[in-house]
């Protein structure tokens, strides 16, 4: 295990709760690795599976998303199940290829949870840390 | 020792080729027939949903891959328990029938026929374009009918090549009334073509016989399904096994086929040598007193009292008459296989007139599930088990095939040894001669992909001949 | 004008020579203007023949790579010829024996020679060189992953379907008849629609679907007018080519994408799964919550080899493995 690895984490995060939480960590001067780089989406259920898979390809060492948590907060209703969905399907079938699928992870993460956002990051990478990179 | 390859096999399915070393007598020391390809089934198919096997095991082979369908989806039935309704089990026999004959007049004309039609040409015109230009006639009208029948396997499978029509406990959709009286016209078409033929060729046969039985000959075992008529069955029967002097040697249910057949492996050879258990393997040799077998055409004519229908029956007869049973004669493999197709003709007809095959009552859903599965048919090569056993999911957990090529493969090694040996004089190799060898596999109508249908990967046959020094002598291209 | 010289490689289960041959009358009026200088199925022609050719116009390889003895034909092939075809989906996308890839090669040698039920006890497993006394024989390795054949090579024109069916292989005649014309050498042709299936499909999925579960085709008597996806039967239409004249579906089981995927979607197994995601459950997600759509979920099984039945070496987890075995 590399203890000077870095892992690279993409955070697909939903506009309306899970972005604006990273907002207000950031607001809040909470800390969290700068290697997990958040990306904005409208919608935890805008992220399709083939954005999670193309960016492991492209050497993300972990995944995460961040959406409203179920079973009201989603802004377009039932996006975030449609996620959830996804993302045990993708776990599934990461899990049958031989990859960890302790490198996906799904978070519900309001506007108001900057803390949690960011505790949910430095926990995150540090598992992947222990993990080691995707790529041997 | 001089080593001579020829690579590749031709005029059969898939790839292998022959090696034969010359001690410095310029006598065949060995030879060997080894399948060169691989794929992996046998692994793969592990972790799958089981009731995806039947489409996945066809591309075993595109050659024959409906024997594979209808064995897996066999093992199906038994594992979820579901006995499928008459009109599913009949239209299952419809498909295999009219693959039979696909498979056989494809191996007979497109690969085979050179060998008697063409016998001295050269090696540029032995094949399909060569007959079609000195013998359009014969070509156009295989080309002509061929047509017919694989428009019957589109409408019973789905597809002619890969179908996917099998269910554990029937199958996906039921044959409409126009479809069943196409097949019946089909089905009357190919028996007169099919009768026409087996006449035509029984007086090549006659005429050719005599000087080649002392080159391509088996004295092994024979092993088919047979019915409880002692016919040669192909849907259902059970296993009956004959010595090479046509005594029973065992019958069993095609489920306890562990208790019977066994398989040695060699380094030299992707495919894989099955015998017979309880005889033992004693090597690359015939006779009665070792577990070589073979299956196929001509297997069946021997383990079997002959066909449920007339006309092939009758012919039947007449084969026997000229070359008694047990026949060992390997080039009579050509022969069975024309009788098989005229049979299967009439198997057709009898089928597709029978009008509840057009009935909606296709798939029954069922049945208690257990965790092993074990499919057998006779496939247009020989006898085909399919066996899968699975997790309480019904996820694959062990697949076993043992298909008919591999079957033979013993027996083809030991009639390349015997050809070479017999046809090679003073270490010359002629490329007629080259031919000569290939037809001794040729007869069995190999068909390597099944027959490795594990991972490998294909083969190619060129005759070099190197003296004691390593040094290249003479290349000779058959 | 000279006939065109054409190489028939090597196939992986022979289905794409059958196709070829059930061209019937086609076939034999396209031998006026081709001629196979190599097909080990149907002609007498060696490889030593074969390496004869300084040129060639068409070579066709129908199956994966997967021994190197495959590998070193595509490339020589790709040398010695003006068109590289690759004839089914085996060539265009690795096929059903690139399931394979899934186990690594010690395993699956293992399992099929050492391990099968019927091998007897004394085991050798098959190698690249056999030493007997004076006698040497060898047979060809095969690598570790099995792959399409631009992997080695480029094509200039794939031809998709587990074989290609009918209608597919008017339009290759075609494209050979216009290549006798033109001696113009098209790069990286695909002889599919651009769109999905469910274009041309009879069957037409309403405008918004909710299924229970994902059925098993086992499982529920498959209706014959009914999209599958409506039924919950896994199909995949949506993300495969068009131009097979949708036979599977006719003969009323789902499509499995042996056309390989359309031209939009980068990995059609995660895209299959965002279609699950969508309508699984989609009028009771929140009655079931969380917890009921896991039990739905968790009845999902095998999806990896369900997505890519035909084309793992085109999917990101075959893409990342791959990367990891460096």
């Amino acid at each position: 295990m590399n203890v000077q690895f870095e892992p690279k984490i993409v955070a697909f995060l939903c506009k309306w709760c899970a972005s604006a939480g990273a907002d207000l960590a950031g607001v809040s001067r909470l800390k969290y690795p700068p290697t997990l780089v958040p990306m904005q989406v409208l919608c935890s259920s805008r992220i399709d599976p083939q954005f999670i898979m193309d960016a492991f390809e492209k050497g993300a060492d972990g995944v995460l998303i961040g959406g409203c948590h179920t079973p009201n907060d989603c802004h377009y209703i039932t996006g975030n199940f449609k996620a959830y969905k996804r993302h045990l399907m993708l776990q599934k079938m990461l899990e049958e290829a031989g990859i960890e699928s302790r490198r996906l992870r799904l978070e519900w993460i309001s506007a108001t949870e900057g803390r949690k956002l960011a505790q949910v990051a430095t926990e995150f990478v540090e598992e992947i840390q222990k993990l080691g990179p995707l790529k041997r | 020792m001089k080593h001579i390859v020829v690579t590749p096999a031709t005029r059969l399915e898939g790839e292998a080729k022959i090696s034969i070393f010359l001690n410095d007598k310029g006598e065949v020391e060995d030879a060997f027939f080894q399948g060169e390809e691989l794929k992996g089934f046998e692994q793969f198919c592990v972790g799958r949903k089981v009731e995806e096997l039947p489409r996945i095991v066809t591309s075993i082979c595109g050659v024959c891959p409906w024997p594979h369908h209808i064995a897996s989806v066999k093992a199906l039935d038994m594992l979820f328990g579901r006995t499928p309704p008459e009109p599913a089990k009949k239209t299952r026999e419809l498909g295999h029938c009219a693959h039979i004959i696909d498979s056989h007049t494809l191996h007979f004309y497109i690969m085979a026929a050179a060998d008697f039609l063409l016998p001295n040409a050269d090696q540029s015109e032995r094949n399909i374009f060569g007959l079609l230009k000195k013998n359009p006639q014969v070509v156009k009208e295989y080309v002509k009918n061929r047509k017919y029948i694989t428009q019957v396997e589109e409408i019973v499978g789905g597809r002619t090549i890969h179908p996917l029509f099998g269910l554990p406990g029937g199958v996906s959709k039921p044959i409409s009334k126009e479809e069943r009286s196409t097949i019946e016209k089909v089905a009357s078409v190919w028996i007169e073509y099919a009768k026409n033929s087996l006449e035509e060729f029984e007086k090549v046969f006659k005429k050719e016989f005599p000087s080649l039985n002392n080159v391509y000959y088996n004295k092994s075992y024979s092993m088919s399904l047979v019915d409880q008529d002692q016919h040669a069955s192909y849907y259902d029967g059970t296993v009956r096994v004959v010595d090479p002097d046509g005594r029973e040697a065992a019958k069993f249910h095609g489920r306890n086929y562990l208790d019977f057949i066994e398989e040695q492996i060699f380094p030299w050879s992707y495919t894989k040598f099955p015998y017979l258990k309880k005889i033992g393997w004693k090597g690359r040799v015939d006779g009665v007193d070792s577990g070589a077998y073979k299956v196929g055409p001509l297997a069946r004519i021997n383990a079997s009292n002959g066909f449920s229908t007339q006309l092939a029956n009758e012919a039947y007869e007449r084969m026997i008459e000229f070359l008694d049973k047990p026949i060992h004669t390997s080039l009579a493999y050509h022969w069975a296989r024309l009788i098989e197709v005229l049979h299967m003709a009439e198997l057709m007809t009898e089928i597709s007139r029978d009008e509840s095959i057009t009935s909606n009552d296709i798939l029954n859903l069922s049945g208690v599930k257990q965790n092993i599965g074990i499919g057998v048919v006779e496939a247009p090569r020989g006898t085909l088990i399919h066996h899968y056993e699975t997790d309480e999911n019904m996820i694959t957990k062990l697949v076993n095939i043992v298909v008919p090529t591999t079957m033979n493969n013993t027996s083809i090694n030991i009639e390349i040894k015997r050809a070479a040996q017999n046809l090679i004089k003073n270490s010359e190799v002629p490329k007629e001669v080259i031919n000569r060898i290939e037809m001794a596999f040729r007869a069995y109508d190999p068909c390597i992909a099944c027959s490795v249908h594990s991972l490998t990967g294909g083969s190619s046959l060129r005759l070099l001949i190197y003296n004691k020094d390593k040094k290249l002598v003479k290349e000779v291209r058959p | 004008m000279n006939k065109l010289k054409a190489a028939y490689a090597y196939s992986s289960c022979a289905g794409c020579d059958v196709a070829i041959i059930n061209l019937g009358e086609k076939l034999l009026s396209l031998s006026e203007k081709v001629e196979f200088v190599y097909w080990t199925t149907a002609t007498d022609f060696k490889m030593e023949d074969l390496k004869s050719h300084k040129e060639l116009d068409i070579a066709i390889a129908a199956g994966a790579i997967r021994t190197s003895e495959h590998e070193e034909l595509v490339k020589l092939l790709r040398q010695k010829s003006k068109l590289l075809i690759a004839l089914g989906s085996c060539a265009c996308f690795g096929g059903i024996p690139s399931l394979a890839n899934l186990y690594d090669k010690s395993k699956l040698l293992n399992t099929i020679y050492a391990e099968s039920p019927s091998s007897s006890k004394k085991n050798d497993v098959p190698q690249p060189l056999t030493k007997l006394g004076k006698m040497e024989l060898t047979i060809p390795e095969f690598q570790e992953w099995c792959n399409p054949v631009d992997f080695a090579a480029d094509v200039n024109i794939y031809v998709p379907g587990c074989p290609p069916q009918e209608g597919t292989m008017d339009w290759f005649v075609n494209t050979i008849n216009e290549y006798y014309q033109t001696r113009s050498a098209p790069k990286g042709m695909i002889l599919a629609s651009e769109k999905s299936l469910c274009d041309t499909c009879e069957r037409k999925l309403p405008q918004k679907v909710s299924i229970d579960k994902l059925y098993r085709v086992h499982e529920i008597r498959l209706d014959q007018t009914k999209c599958f996806l409506q039924q919950g039967v896994l199909c995949h239409g949506p993300v495969t080519r068009g131009g097979c004249n949708e036979r599977c579906v006719k003969a009323n089981m789902p499509c499995k994408g042996c056309m390989g995927p359309i031209p939009t979607v980068r990995d059609l197994g995660a895209k299959l799964i965002s279609v699950i995601g969508t309508i699984l459950q989609s009028d009771d997600e929140k009655q079931l919550g969380e917890e009921g759509l896991k039990k739905v979920v968790d009845e999902i099984h095998d999806l990896t080899g369900s997505l890519y039945t035909y084309s793992m070496p085109l999917s990101y987890v075959e893409k990342i493995r791959r990367k990891r075995s460096i």
